[in-house]
């Protein structure tokens, strides 16, 4: 009877036991979210799901951390469990481990710093500060206190969790594959971070106020990244768009900002400033980030056809960047590192040659961008204006001061001769002088080179030389002004469009070849017209003498009075020729028009009939002008060189 | 026949001879195609650009000596930083006399680069081009004729290192279709004709030519004088 009493009696407290638990199972996540609530947590964690598989552990589903400051979900785990020890009695548990696995992390950084870490720093607080009960800190014992077992943060283990960096316009990265490991010793919570299989590692070291010290191993970062620096290197960094395995060692000091110093290096380092037309890479940039500088230095970073040393000195203020290449390979997207590129784009260089530059850049708050270096260039070949006349072998020098870019006895081969180019460009304000010469060029070729039609079958010989001075402002044509000389001789000019339009207007035979034509031509520039001065056309049989203009499209509208010379004759006629007519040349150089005009020597019913005979060779009506009407209320410019100096004659 | 005619044809043969032009050679880089225009021999080395133009072998005079004279035109691009220098003494032409037999070497005889006159090496700076006129002087050059063939060497000094350098001309024949000797004569105050320098003018004292004009290369004869 007393067996069944007890036996009775067992069963009834077990099944009050198993009630008892059964109630506390059903009831363990009210519980851990009222315990949350006490210490001010609802809003940093929120649990799904908890379960009590036994006295020392528990589980939990869907754990989120929140950023304090937003509510936004900043890491969520899929399942957990926690181990908890009673050694301090059933009513003082305390979480010893916590593990977990799955689940994603996001990490982006607002205005008052990182999300994660600020989620972090109050979840950490909290287990050091022990629960918020509301009531006044006790006062200093009297008696030091006996010392007490350590009660810190619980050893936190989680794997194949998902972490995303985002940022804003840069592209979020995803790391798949990551695991955490939190461990709390009295003076500080590591956190233990492994970016992926074979990502690098990085160890976070929280103090009392926050994270004290960051190292990372060779971690593949991108621009992304960018998001754990300060916030003028985040700049800079967006700049810059570096990319590459990185070492860091950064020590922080919570709230000290200028305490902040960061060493280490990003290997196989790339870098994609928006103001280069490629990447450059494969390099290796040694850091350091002290007392609110940083530093770069012995930089060495490959970009295709070369490899570019550099150092950076940065800081609030602003920065210098000292780049140097050295015997690169000259490539044609270089033009556009040049300021006001755009102006210059009927300059076409083509892949080949060689290249040096030396450059500092230094960039200073309230100060314009100050450049100053040197640099030479050779280039094989270059395109020049709208036909691309092909200039080769073309080198030269320049250097960059207060400003001004000075580039100096830049010269090619073309057309048979030389060209040769010098002049000062001001970057500041887009003002530019140059001097540009023509020396024995072969016109034959030129003519062919200009790819106007028939060059192929006109056979014009003779050897120009020329010169200009030329001032203006980059990207308003119309502020151009230029001046200068182009002669041709020891040619045959007769077969040019314009000069054989000539002859068959006057009914002439076009002279013998004596390759003994000489061609002088002074002329100025004034926006988009070129003022034909005087020309001045000497052959045996004929000459010309002309003035007019031409605009930039290569509209003519020249007067022309023909001189014959031929014979003893020739000299007689001469000055009466020169009183009976005049041609007026219009249309272009491939299509001109020719129109013999009386002078008034011979006006009235004569000169309508030599309108009606010439009208037969390419006379009537005018058309409308092509010419734009160009100010000419600035004073000329100052009276160009008859001959700029060659290479070598300095 | 009576004794005054072989007086008078030796007088006619004297006179001939007077008038009859001296001889001379234009040159084109061997192995190129013949074209009207005088040729250039371009050689693109790692230190630098050369271009070579011979303007042939010649008569001219120097200290009013008549002496035979090669000329060539050289253009020197330095395409990298460092200066570069063709040592004086390594600039010749090894001239293949007309009458056959070894070649003759013919040390430089005189350089100018524009107007300057150039007694040392001919020194480049770098990314700069440099024209350069050298002349090399020997009274028997054209005793037989104008050599077939003229090779030109140099040594280049740059970058701590020496690198040879030569380019050979052959004789442009006078039947060549593009044979400057059919051209008109040069006009003499340009001087140039299809790039060839004063053909058909008979060279006088070898002196730079006054010139308002710059040009690359400058003149550097007047024509002979009949009083010569």
């Amino acid at each position: 009877m007393i067996l069944r009493i007890l036996l009775v009696a067992l069963g009834v407290v077990c099944l009050l036991a198993g009630g008892a638990w059964l109630a506390v199972d059903r009831s363990a996540v009210g519980m851990l979210r009222n315990e949350l609530a006490v210490r001010g947590l609802q809003r940093l964690v929120q649990v799904e799901s908890v379960k009590l598989p036994s006295l020392e552990e528990a589980e939990a589903g869907g754990i989120t951390l929140n950023d304090p400051r937003t509510g936004l979900e900043v890491a969520h785990i899929d399942h957990l469990s926690v181990d908890v020890s009673t050694a301090e009695g059933w009513f003082s548990p305390r979480v010893t481990v916590v593990r977990g696995g799955g689940g994603r992390v996001h990490v982006w950084r607002d205005e008052d710093g990182l999300s994660l870490v600020r989620a972090l720093d109050a979840l950490l607080a909290t287990f050091s500060s022990g629960p918020d009960t509301g009531e006044e800190p006790a006062p200093p014992p009297e008696q030091p206190a006996e010392p007490k077992p350590w009660h810190g943060a619980p050893a936190v283990i989680l794997d194949d969790l998902e972490v995303t960096l985002t940022q804003p316009d840069q592209k979020p990265l995803v790391i798949p594959g990551c695991a955490l490991r939190v461990n709390d010793t009295p003076d500080t919570v590591t956190v233990d971070v492994q970016a992926g299989s074979d990502g690098g590692s990085a160890v976070l070291r929280f103090a009392s106020g926050g994270l004290h010290h960051l190292e990372v191993r060779g971690v593949e970062i991108t621009p992304v990244c960018a998001l754990f620096l300060p916030v003028d290197e985040q700049e800079l960094a967006s700049d810059l768009q570096p990319s590459g395995v990185l070492d860091l060692d950064l020590a922080l000091l919570p709230g000290h900002g200028e305490a902040t110093r960061a060493q280490g290096q990003l290997r196989d380092a790339g870098l994609a400033p928006s103001l280069l037309p490629y990447p450059v890479g494969e390099g290796t940039l040694p850091f350091l980030f002290e007392d609110g500088h940083l530093t770069v230095s012995d930089a060495q970073l490959s970009f295709p056809g070369g490899t570019v040393q550099g150092s950076l000195q940065a800081d609030a203020t602003g920065f210098t960047l000292d780049a140097s290449t050295h015997d690169a390979q000259f490539r044609a997207d270089f033009m556009q590192l040049i300021p006001h590129f755009d102006d210059i784009k009927w300059l076409k260089p083509e892949d080949g040659g060689s290249l040096d530059l030396s450059l500092r850049i230094t960039s200073r708050e309230g100060a314009d961008l100050d450049v100053d270096g040197w640099g030479g260039v050779f280039m094989e070949r270059l395109r020049v204006g709208p036909s691309g006349v092909l200039v080769e072998d073309v080198v030269g020098s320049l250097d960059i001061h207060d400003q001004i870019l000075d580039f100096h006895e830049v010269s090619g081969r073309c057309a048979g001769g030389a060209a040769q180019l010098s002049g000062t460009l001001n970057l500041h304000t887009g003002d530019f002088k140059a001097d540009a010469s023509l020396f024995d060029i072969d016109i034959a070729h030129l003519d062919r080179a200009l790819e106007i039609p028939g060059s192929e079958s006109r056979n014009v010989v003779g050897w120009m030389q020329g010169s200009a001075h030329a001032e203006g402002h980059m990207g308003e044509v119309r502020r151009t002004r230029a001046s200068g000389q182009v002669s041709v001789r020891g040619g045959y000019l007769w077969r040019v469009p314009v000069l054989d339009a000539v002859l068959r207007s006057l009914s002439l035979a076009r002279p013998e070849d004596k390759r003994s034509d000489s061609l002088a031509v002074r002329f100025r520039v004034r926006g988009q017209t070129i003022y034909i001065d005087e020309l001045r056309l000497d052959s045996e049989s004929l000459s010309l003498q002309g003035e007019g203009r031409v605009s930039r499209d290569g509209d003519l509208d020249l007067k022309i009075t023909p001189i014959h010379m031929g014979g003893m004759l020739g000299d007689a006629l001469r000055y009466v020729q020169r009183q009976i007519v005049a041609l007026d040349l219009t249309g272009t150089y491939s299509d001109p028009h020719v129109r013999v005009r009386p002078l008034k020597a011979v006006t009235g019913p004569l000169g309508d009939l030599w309108d009606w005979i010439t009208g037969l060779f390419g006379g009537g009506e005018k058309p409308a002008s092509p010419f734009i009407e160009e100010p000419d209320d600035e004073p000329e410019p100052a009276a160009p060189p008859v001959s700029a100096t060659p290479p070598g004659a300095r | 026949m009576s004794a005054r005619r072989p007086i008078a044809a030796a007088l006619l043969l004297a006179l001939a001879g007077c008038a009859s032009p001296l001889p001379r050679g234009f040159y084109r880089p061997e192995g190129q195609a013949p074209q009207d225009t005088i040729g250039v021999y371009v050689e693109q080395g790692a230190e630098a650009l050369i271009e070579a133009r011979c303007q042939g072998a010649y008569i001219d005079r120097v200290d009013r000596q008549r002496t035979g004279t090669v000329h060539v035109q050289l253009d020197v691009a330095r395409t990298r930083s460092g200066d570069i220098s063709l040592a004086r003494s390594s600039i010749a032409v090894d001239v293949k006399p007309a009458a056959g037999g070894p070649h003759v070497r013919l040390p430089l005889s005189e350089a100018w680069s524009g107007r300057d006159r150039v007694t040392g090496d001919l020194f480049v700076p770098g990314w700069a081009r440099r024209p350069f006129d050298l002349f090399f002087d020997d009274p028997q050059l054209l005793a037989d004729g104008a050599p077939p063939s003229i090779l030109l060497v140099w040594e280049l000094h740059g970058d701590g290192r020496v690198v040879p350098g030569q380019c050979e001309f052959a004789l442009i024949p006078d039947d060549d279709p593009y044979s400057p000797s059919r051209l008109p004569a040069a006009d003499t105050d340009f001087g140039l004709r299809n790039g060839y320098y004063l053909p058909g003018v008979q060279l006088g004292e070898r002196r730079l030519r006054k010139a308002d004009e710059e040009r690359l290369h400058h003149l550097f004869h007047e024509e002979e004088g009949w009083m010569w």
